[in-house]
């Protein structure tokens, strides 16, 4: 065998056995634990992930910036519109702390953090509207003029979601949707903290 | 067009499955028979007592308002609304009724 062909040859086998060995050990990074759930991303994940997930966001969304003030208005309609349709997974304070945001794969982020914050304008607007593939997060948008004023008065609220106070968080409580299960129990917990009339265990009150 | 192809085959590669789960506490409803920095303890009206944690993110809710631990003292009726941290209870919010 020709002298440069045989290192031709070497140079190939060393670059599939590299190739193989990092397929193996990605593979197993994903796949430990089969597909629960419940096993917590690896660092390298959740960073490739993020990677990811800005490589897929055109450049010239990435650019566009908030059209709408920041005024008080704007923030408002924003958090009734969080309270309504995100604080479900992200929590009314944006913490990701609810029922599901923890147990979602990959987890619900803290959007008052830094991973968020950072984010542009556009890359909020886009993640709101398009939603991200592979998350549980959907795509909002449906293209109107109306849709896109609601994402952008979002996108105000989630800057905002830092200096959140405990007010606004209450206000947020009563727009959240209810079902009437829970709006029956409200009533009901109401009633006792109003009244005292209940023979409810300590244990008895409804799991989520 | 390779950064697409490679955004789409190492997100397919991260493709995981969303669950939804049941991991609340429950609520409990009774009157506070103790309660220190770190947790509260609710006796129920058969006299069954359960003790929940106090974190940092714990709220207190007076009425319709923002309230604070040191309103509450033995005694007091209240709601408090648990999620379950390994055996124990820590307590989401507290809310008792505006003196």
């Amino acid at each position: 065998m020709v002298p440069s062909v045989k290192i031709a040859f070497v140079a190939l086998a060393a670059l599939f056995v590299v190739v193989v060995g990092f397929a193996a050990v990605a593979a197993a990074l994903l796949l430990r634990g089969g597909i629960s759930a419940r096993v917590e991303p690896t660092s390298i994940e959740v960073a490739v992930a993020r990677r990811m997930r800005r490589s897929g966001i055109d450049r010239s969304m990435r650019a566009l910036q908030n059209p709408l003030p920041p005024s008080a208005e704007v923030v408002h309609a924003g958090l009734a519109h969080f309270a309504d349709h995100c604080a479900i997974c992200h929590a009314n304070d944006g913490s990701g702390q609810t029922e599901m945001g923890p147990n979602l794969y990959p987890r619900t982020p803290d959007l008052r953090l830094a991973d968020t914050q950072s984010l542009t304008d556009g890359e909020l607007l886009y993640i709101i509207e398009q939603g991200v593939r592979f998350t549980g997060m959907p795509a909002w948008g449906d293209g109107s003029e109306q849709s896109r004023r609601a994402s952008w008065t979002l996108v105000h609220f989630i800057r905002h979601l830092p200096a959140l106070t405990p007010q606004e968080r209450m206000e947020m409580e009563s727009l959240n949707p209810k079902s009437r299960e829970q709006r029956e129990e409200e009533d009901a917990e109401e009633k006792f903290l109003e009244q005292g009339t209940t023979t409810t265990r300590p244990d008895g009150g409804r799991h989520h | 067009m390779m950064r697409t192809i490679l955004a789409v085959v190492l997100v397919l590669a991260l493709a995981g499955s969303a669950a939804l789960a049941h991991g609340g506490g429950p609520h409990l409803k009774g009157t506070v028979s103790a309660i220190t920095a770190d947790q509260i303890t609710v006796a129920g009206a058969e006299g069954q007592a359960a003790v929940a944690k106090i974190t940092p993110d714990t709220r207190f809710v007076r009425g319709k308002a923002v309230g604070k631990r040191e309103d509450l003292k033995q005694g007091d009726r209240v709601v408090v609304h648990t999620r379950k941290h390994g055996d124990a209870l820590e307590a989401i919010e507290v809310r008792y009724k505006a003196r």
